[in-house]
């Protein structure tokens, strides 16, 4: 089964997804364990890779029905994707366990089993879009990911049928954007495989229908993950949604989405061709500089505390883009190492603010107030979470930050940089805001103590372990480093 | 409130229609390796055939026939026997959707073996597009209310 494992990890979250519609129908309570038992198994086939990888220290590759490789779909795991694989998944399981107190009640009922076969779908187009190493199966992978997304959203409180909406239709404008540039690579090349493209692709590098290609798939992408002028969607799509869906997507959707452009721009085109024969992906940083900064000041004007977050999620997805626009070794490991951490920060922060939104039932920053005496622990992870995000430096976010900020500086692009400290600072104000609210002022609301509700156990170790997270995460940075040093493409810059 | 359509003409040639329409869609799915057509088109067709069912008679004879619950099931268990076809392989030293390795266990050489394999994954395809054309076209047609539409009806309920 070995050999099997970069299938497998696709291949089971999607036949489990099924199978948890159709005990569903019969037999509903079963949802829940069908979903975490796949969520563990496929977490344990990332350590599996991820280990496999370290040792063998090159690309595991999976040729899907038997087929060669420029002919048949391949899937791929190296140095970069074993990464982001074992960071999906694991937050994908860890979300399933914390939201399931949460599920029952938002959902509840005749929908459960629905939920649940569409979390699991979520996570296969997830992982899937990692894994693969084929343009167009990414294309499939990626609407998977967004068709299941826009239910999720969809079954929230009132206006989220129509923040689905609006998502899909500009989610549907990106994937085919991005599937029309696919359609020029494969014009010109008459390949999909990415490891073929590069090949083909070498001296192709004047074509204006090779720019025009890379400009669509660059455009689609950008969309799905909403980088800064194209983001409309985000705030109120991941607003309006249930509880349990945010905590879901927030972390992992955006973040895979970047992944794959670092594999498109990187790994399918030569590194100096998005770089500078077309700095494509500095213009793109120099938009994204200043959006990070509309974002930061768009946070601090939110009452809502899940709407504050959304748009630090987009400010957040803006620094790995400044990482690739620095155009050199260090930024691009900061990149890297931002897609992974920043799933873990959110993942704390989302997870945080569902486990306190459950006993207030409310988001408004006002009810937040002097909340601390009551929910001392949940409101700890909560501001641990945020202090990572701003990059205080015992925790991950830091460290990620820093290698961006090396390779700014080593590049000379002093306007991101500013831009990145000023979004730093504005980040700062929005979590210290928070701090002050919760925890510095005493409570107005007297709610009377009956209300109070227990956080439950799986949820505190789940927030436990996600607050554990980041400060390994940050320990062991070095290691990760030296891990993602030995991505190939990175000797070519 | 809208009543069924009563119109003989269009029952009889519904009622003379529908096996030649699902007869095609078997035909449209077993070709599909040497012509154009295959799980996808054959379940369209297949659905095509239940919706008639629903146009010429009521949506109460088609959920009589097909039931939105089994409806749901087939959704399922399509994919299933997609996915499940892919894997047999890969106990018998196969990839993942490698059929000929399929011959080490049916009494197969290893080119029919993907012919059949290729046949039961198409037959999964043709299963749920089947079942999600018809979920489609019901969800619409009774506003997502399915069965309870009908059940108000009976009660002389018009919404």
């Amino acid at each position: 089964m070995k050999a099997h494992w970069p299938i497998l990890i696709v291949a089971l979250p999607l036949i489990m997804s099924f199978v948890t519609f159709m005990t569903g129908i019969c037999y509903r309570a079963a949802a829940y364990h069908l979903t975490v038992i796949t969520a563990a198994f496929s977490t344990f086939i990332a350590i599996c890779l991820f280990i496999q990888v370290i040792v063998e220290g090159m690309t595991i590759s999976y040729h899907i029905g038997g087929w060669e490789p420029p002919w048949g779909i391949e899937y791929a795991v190296d140095h970069l994707n074993a990464l982001v694989l074992l960071a999906t998944s694991l937050i994908g399981l860890l979300t399933i366990i914390h939201s399931r107190k949460i599920v029952a009640r938002e959902i509840g009922g005749e929908k459960t089993h629905i939920f649940y076969a569409l979390v699991l779908l979520q996570i296969t187009g997830l992982l899937g879009m990692t894994v693969t190493s084929d343009v167009f199966n990414l294309y499939v992978l990626l609407e998977i990911a967004s068709f299941s997304a826009y239910g999720l959203i969809a079954v929230g409180r009132k206006g989220a049928e129509f923040a689905a909406l609006r998502y899909m239709i500009f989610g549907t404008v990106g994937a085919g954007a991005y599937l029309l540039g696919v359609g020029y690579l494969y014009i010109l090349t008459g390949s999909l495989n990415m490891s073929d493209l590069l090949r083909l692709l070498s001296n192709l590098y004047g074509s204006p229908t090779l720019l025009a290609g890379l400009l669509f798939i660059l455009l689609g992408l950008a969309i799905k993950m909403a980088a800064f002028p194209l983001h409309g969607w985000l705030p109120d799509a991941y607003s309006q949604a249930p509880a349990s869906t945010s905590t879901l997507l927030a972390p992992l959707f955006t973040k895979v989405v970047a992944y794959v452009i670092i594999r498109i721009c990187f790994t399918v085109f030569h590194p100096s061709f998005a770089l500078h024969t077309y700095p494509l992906i500095p213009i793109m940083g120099a938009i994204v500089g200043v959006g990070i900064i509309v974002m930061g000041v768009m946070a601090i004007a939110q009452s809502d505390i899940r709407r504050m977050l959304c748009y630090i999620v987009i400010a957040e997805v803006g620094y790995i883009i400044l990482g690739l626009a620095a155009g050199n070794r260090l930024g691009m490991i900061g990149a890297i190492l931002h897609i992974v951490y920043d799933m873990f920060m959110m993942a704390l922060l989302f997870n945080a603010w569902a486990t306190i939104y459950e006993h207030l039932k409310s988001s408004h920053i006002s009810a937040w107030r002097g909340i601390s005496k009551k929910y001392p622990l949940e409101v700890a992870t909560f501001i641990l979470g945020g202090l990572s995000v701003i990059g205080i430096p015992p925790f991950c976010g830091f460290f990620s930050k820093w290698f961006i900020i090396l390779g700014l500086v080593e590049g000379g692009k002093w306007f991101l940089l500013a831009t990145l400290l000023l979004s730093t600072l504005l980040a700062a104000v929005c979590f210290f805001r928070i701090l002050e609210q919760t925890s510095l002022t005493h409570g107005s609301n007297t709610m009377d103590d009956r209300s109070e509700k227990k956080t439950s156990l799986s949820e505190g170790v789940v927030l436990a372990s996600l607050s554990a997270f980041l400060i390994i995460l940050g320990a062991v940075s070095g290691y990760l480093v030296s891990f993602i040093e030995k991505i190939p493409f990175l000797g070519a810059l | 409130m809208v009543k069924d359509p009563d119109d003989i003409i269009v029952r009889t040639v519904a009622r003379f229609m529908i096996p030649i329409i699902q007869l095609f869609s078997l035909y449209v799915y077993v070709h599909g390796h040497i012509s154009p057509g295959g799980g996808f088109q054959g379940g369209c067709i297949l659905a095509a055939s239940f919706i008639l069912i629903s146009l010429a008679f009521n949506i109460g004879e088609a959920k009589k026939i097909l039931s939105g619950r089994k409806n749901l099931l087939f959704i399922g268990l399509g994919v299933f026997i997609y996915a499940f076809t892919g894997l047999v392989p890969l106990f018998v030293q196969g990839n993942f959707l490698d059929y000929q390795h399929l011959s080490q266990f049916l009494p197969l050489d290893p080119v029919m073996a993907r012919y059949y394999g290729v046949a039961l994954v198409e037959l999964g395809v043709q299963i749920t597009v089947m079942a999600v054309m018809i979920s489609l076209f019901q969800d619409l047609v009774t506003a997502g209310r399915h069965e309870s539409i009908l059940k108000d009806r009976e009660n002389g309920i018009d919404r």
